[in-house]
């Protein structure tokens, strides 16, 4: 599915919702324009999906190194398997 | 024997097409329609119900919404030797009013989705309506959809008939069976009397539909063509009436375990409480 085609589809939506009657034709097809809005964003899970795949991989290589490590409650990674991303 | 089922559904407004009965005027006065739905089908090798021709999904909505036309190739659009040039709808639309529209190719190329103008709450069932020099059926798979691009009921390349064979009860109208005919058509098994052909018209009710499935009301009417002893035809009764709202979908079954061809027709006068 191209660009052009969601863009197209939003531009349609978002005519339609101008072009509504009523309360309830605006709710649904604002329903539509975040369904195809939400076809442009890159899909984030995706990419903690991949994240999380290389670091199983990277602490399944060096079994004595963390992937990430905590500080004030947040996950951040460390110098190591960043230098691992790097050279992927 | 595999499973088949095609419908050819068409609505017709009595008052173009007369009629041979007089209709009380009550209902000659809610501008009755004529919903008539012929079906050639066979059922599976087995006992056990399926639906007639389902759409490829259900668009039962309370607001009504535009729907988009496309089809598969570019051989299908507005051009003189175009092959299919429009799809006809059939369903209820924004004023709650069963309405069959024609939905034509504004350009050469349908493979370039268009959005259609008028709103529908529901759809039935598609037909091809009108075709260039090009042939005389659809090039390509013409689709229904709505705006998420979720197919409602499709043209297949080659058929004019699209699917669906189920209907709904516009809000603030009645529905009544009006006659039909079944009839058992099989030319295998020598007529044997251990088969035969089962239908059945499901009708579920607004107040049914608002419980869980697990817990709501299923109702039918069954009709049968039984084999070698039985009648081959059995004539649908007039009569029964649907309130507003009620959804009727059409269920075929092996009597036994063998399915046979049938062709069913049936009518539905609908109107205007």
């Amino acid at each position: 599915m191209n660009k052009a085609y969601i863009n197209r589809k939003i531009e349609n939506c978002k005519n339609l919702i101008e072009s509504a009657k009523t309360d309830d034709q605006i709710e649904v097809y604002e329903g539509y324009l975040l369904f195809w809005r939400k076809k442009l964003k890159p899909e984030k899970t995706e990419k903690i999906y991949v994240d999380v795949d290389n670091a199983q991989l990277f602490e399944a290589e060096f079994p004595l190194r963390k992937a990430y490590y905590t500080r004030d409650g947040k996950q951040h990674k460390t110098k190591r398997f960043k230098e691992y991303l790097n050279n992927l | 024997m595999v499973e088949a089922s095609e419908c050819r559904m068409r609505l017709f407004d009595l008052v173009n097409i007369g009629v041979s009965e007089k209709l009380p005027l009550d209902i000659l006065a809610g501008r009755p329609q004529i919903l008539d739905l012929y079906i050639v089908g066979k059922p599976a090798d087995a006992a056990g119900f399926s639906e007639i021709d389902p759409p490829t999904s259900v668009h039962n909505v309370d607001t009504a919404v535009p729907i988009e036309t496309i089809s598969s190739s570019a051989n299908d659009g507005n051009a003189a030797g175009s092959h299919l040039q429009a799809i006809s709808t059939i369903g209820i639309n924004g004023e709650d009013r069963m309405v069959t529209v024609q939905n034509i190719a504004t350009t050469a190329d349908w493979t370039d989705f268009q959005l259609e103008v008028e709103l529908w709450k529901n759809i039935f069932h598609c037909f091809g309506s009108l075709w260039g020099t090009g042939d005389k059926d659809p090039a390509g798979d013409v689709d229904i959809r709505n705006v998420a691009d979720t197919v409602i009921v499709e043209l297949a390349a080659g058929d004019n008939e699209g699917n669906g064979a189920a209907f709904v009860v516009p809000d603030g109208h009645c529905a009544m069976l009006f006659g039909g005919r079944l009839t058992r058509i099989t030319t295998t098994g020598a007529w044997a009397n251990d088969e035969g052909v089962k239908i059945r018209i499901l009708y579920v009710n607004e107040i049914d539909a608002l419980i869980a499935a697990a817990d709501s009301a299923i109702n039918w009417i069954e009709f049968i063509v039984a084999g070698q002893y039985g009648e081959q035809v059995v004539d649908i009764p007039k009569g029964r009436v649907f309130e507003e709202k009620t959804t009727i979908t059409h269920q075929h079954s092996s009597a036994v375990n063998a399915g046979e061809d049938y062709t069913l027709h049936l009518q539905y006068l609908i109107w205007k409480k």
